[in-house]
């Protein structure tokens, strides 16, 4: 048939990788610019500009939900949720209404952006001199090695924010076989580990609607695959658990499906918790079918709409969207428990005790609320707002029962430019809160680096660091010993930014990111700064290496870097326009030592480096090389076929 | 609307977006502009200008139809564009053959005109009807069936056969 043969030739007719990564890039660039707002969106915004400086002037931030245990948000019936979820119903809208006015291109607004965005980049920043006022020298000192995660292990693991929280990858190992799943292509290899690698097993593990966002776990001899599954009708988060007893032949043991699209996860022992945002399609809501208004679970032991009493409705969501909160057993395939929430998700924190999750509400609001976990058991403890958005789930904390969170508060301000174009420009400023375990706002600094926003936050213990970045970066350490009193202790300005920022060793602080030029802001290639942090209070920038690429996957996904005190490794993947290079350092005597740059050529999506006993392998799509870990040379490279 | 301010939903964040129909935008650009340089470009700017509109998207339908129509805006005005003026093509069979191995019917229905290719495309590759071209395309409901219906008599003589 025509249409299936055109379908077919279609198919090879594809964007480069590069290209693709390129556009991901501008993309995510591109949000984080000011960006000037057309004179009609002004008028109808001139209320939420009223609204925010209202809230600017009032210095009350947090607006605590709770008293005490009482959750206000009260657990509904199914009645009670369909009142909420009705609200978010549109009027009837034809499919010409829809397109209307949508994409009628205004070529000029186009080209009014990026003249902005150039003045952005050559404009002074005239609010620098008030962080000088904010900064609040005081000689303190930690000894809290806090994220000395790094043991001598035999193999390498996923960097992951916290320990004993195990986060989800593509490519993991045990130390005997090498597990990657190929999440565009839906394939799990089992690979044997050594000089010669041998590919045990190809097997498709999940089918071609299956979104090409995937993760997996391994526990013990289990792996658990985690994607989004893409239908017309509905999209679900699959979970797939594997029994990888005989490496050769992966068997499937359970099965388990939630509502909504994958957005994270997290491991603690043989507890799977699973987070989806599920996303109701307003118009097929029926008043007295609550599969089209609750999301739906299926599993071995339960199966349909979640039950009424564990869904919640924020009383100022905005948007019909329920973030579902779910643990599984990996043991027993089962659902332990699970928790709906309406109202989206952002960003997602889990120590061992706690998941937080954050949402943007409005009005530049995160809604924050917390539930306690215990052995796959997911209760709801408190809700609040904090003021501001936050970056990653690095700008959450919890230390000693106190939650501290970094915020970049926007304030949008009415502008005019010369040619008499009015446009709404939004002025930021940076925030660092911590919260007690009822989450009320027990110390705060507020007012940090105006007309900057953040770029990365680590929090050690008693010190946090941030990093925010306009033209330079002010690496900014806080005291946090006091947590009624958190105090900015030091202020460190280099060129350039920071987007991860890792513990390396005693009083070593390894920063990730991209150099930027000082006059402009215009960003560079990616950079590794060293900063020697035994002081907090005087925080230097020991050692930077400047590298010759442009974009490294490090740059958005921490799961992208290897940073190994104990092997003293540091490795990543870079790309080009050209080519993509395994870039492996090392750090020695005050400076970055270049081990290996290893040329692959060609585009790749995702390239992982990891290490077993003395031979180092780096994934990058059917391929797996191997490396001597001393020496760096080739031992060998493989193509993993089916 | 209401006066508020809602957040782009989450499937219909740029990012995601992008994620989900890169592919179908680019496939739709190649077969508009029948090179690769310029499908690479447009991709690029169909997502510039769909993060101003993100916001606005209400369904996952709704999402592909916009996509697709910025697509057909961004190939139009590159036709436009200073560069396009001050250059000099590429000949057609040079261009669009590259990378094309297998497909005798994407050859044949790239030798089309760009409307009868547009058509084609997003009738047997996209499943939209008459009436939905007709609102992505901006033209009329029959203009479109007009184009389709010679569209397909063009592609039966190209490729030989009786049934499409």
């Amino acid at each position: 048939m025509f249409k299936d043969d055109y379908k077919n030739a279609l198919d090879n007719i594809k964007p480069d990788g590069y290209i693709k990564q390129k556009v991901l890039k501008q993309i995510e660039n591109t949000e984080n610019i000011k960006k000037p707002v057309s004179k009609m969106k002004v008028i109808r915004r001139i209320t939420a500009i009223a609204a925010c400086f209202a809230i600017a002037v009032s210095m009350t931030v947090i607006y605590s939900h709770n008293n005490d245990d009482a959750v206000n948000i009260s657990d509904k019936s199914y009645s009670e949720i369909y009142s909420a979820v009705k609200t978010f119903i549109p009027s009837e809208q034809s499919f010409v209404d829809k397109l209307e006015g949508f994409v009628t291109v205004d070529k000029d607004a186009v080209v009014e952006e990026y003249e902005y965005v150039e003045d952005i980049a050559v404009g002074g920043s005239a609010n620098k001199g008030s962080v000088a006022t904010n900064i609040n020298a005081q000689k303190e000192t930690t000894d809290d090695g806090a994220g000395a995660e790094n043991t001598t292990n035999t193999h390498s693991e996923t960097t992951t924010q916290v320990e004993g929280v195990s986060e989800a990858d593509i490519v993991k190992t045990d130390g005997e076989y090498i597990y990657y799943l190929n999440p565009e292509k839906g394939v799990l290899r089992i690979i044997k580990a050594g000089k010669s690698p041998k590919l045990m097993s190809y097997t498709t593990v999940i089918s071609a609607d299956f979104s090409n966002v995937g993760e997996m776990f391994l526990v013990g001899k289990k792996i658990v695959i985690l994607g989004t599954n893409y239908t017309s009708e509905k999209c679900k988060t699959v979970v797939k658990i594997y029994s990888v007893e005989k490496p050769e032949k992966p068997e499937v043991l359970y099965n388990c499906e939630q509502s909504g699209t994958y957005n994270n996860s997290r491991m603690i022992g043989d507890k799977l918790y699973l987070i989806s945002d599920y996303s109701l399609n307003t118009q097929k809501i029926e008043a007295d079918n609550p599969e089209t208004y609750v999301p739906s679970i299926v599993c071995g032991n339960y199966s349909g709409a979640v039950k009424a009493e564990t869904v919640t409705v924020n009383d100022v969501c905005s948007r019909p969207e329920y973030t579902v909160i779910c643990g599984y057993s990996v043991t027993s395939g089962k659902l332990l428990s699970s928790r709906s929430l309406l109202g989206g998700i952002e960003t997602l924190y889990c120590s061992t005790q706690n998941i937080i999750i954050a949402g943007y509400v409005k009005n530049d609001v995160t809604a924050i609320s917390r539930y306690a976990i215990n052995d796959g058991q997911i209760e709801l403890k408190c809700t609040t707002e904090i003021k501001g958005t936050l970056l990653n789930q690095f700008s959450i904390d919890e230390y000693k029962g106190n939650f501290r969170f970094v915020t970049t508060i926007n304030n949008a301000i009415k502008r005019k430019s010369s040619n008499g174009y009015v446009y709404e420009e939004i002025v930021t400023n940076n925030a660092l809160f911590v919260l007690n375990d009822k989450l009320k706002q027990i110390g705060a600094i507020e007012n940090i680096a105006p007309d900057e926003r953040v770029y990365s936050v680590r929090f050690m213990g008693d010190t946090a660091y941030f990093v925010t970045f306009r033209q330079v970066d002010p690496l900014f350490s806080v005291d946090l010993s006091d947590p009624e009193k958190p105090k900015i202790i030091g202020a460190l300005k280099i060129p350039g930014f920071s987007n991860y920022l890792f513990p390396y060793g005693e009083g070593k602080l390894l920063g990730i990111g991209q150099d930027a030029d000082e006059r402009t802001g215009k960003t560079g290639n990616v950079k590794l700064s060293m900063f020697d942090i035994s002081d907090p209070a005087n925080v230097t920038e020991s050692a930077k290496e400047l590298l010759s690429q442009d974009y490294s996957e490090a740059l958005h996904n921490h799961k992208a870097i290897l940073a190994d005190y104990g092997k003293n490794l540091i490795c990543f993947s870079t790309s080009d326009y050209t080519d993509n290079r395994y870039m492996v350092y090392e750090f020695t005597q005050g400076d970055f030592r270049k081990l290996a740059e290893i040329n692959l050529g060609g585009t790749y999506s995702q390239i992982r480096g990891l290490y077993i006993g003395n031979e180092f392998y780096i994934i990058a799509d059917s391929y797996i090389l191997v490396y001597d870990i001393n020496t760096f040379s080739k031992i060998t490279q493989m193509y993993l076929n089916g | 609307m209401n006066g508020t301010k809602f957040k782009t939903l989450d499937f219909a964040t740029p990012e995601n977006a992008f994620r989900m129909y890169a592919d179908t935008v680019y496939r739709l650009a190649f077969v508009r502009t029948r090179n690769k340089a310029d499908s690479d470009d447009i991709l690029q700017e169909v997502f510039l200008r769909y993060m101003k509109v993100s916001e606005r998207i209400v369904s996952e339908e709704h999402l592909k139809a916009t996509l697709l129509k910025i697509t057909i805006n961004c190939s139009n005005s590159l036709k436009t564009s200073a560069w396009f003026k001050k250059t000099v093509g590429l000949t057609e069979d040079i261009s669009y053959t590259d990378n094309v191995n297998d497909g005798n019917v994407l050859e044949a229905v790239l030798k089309l005109s760009q409307k009868y290719r547009t058509v084609i495309h997003l009738h047997y590759y996209c499943g939209y009807s008459v009436n939905e071209i007709a609102e992505i395309i901006k033209s009329n409901p029959s203009t479109v069936k007009t184009h389709l219906s010679r569209a397909r008599a063009q592609l039966k003589s190209i490729l030989g056969t009786e049934d499409l």
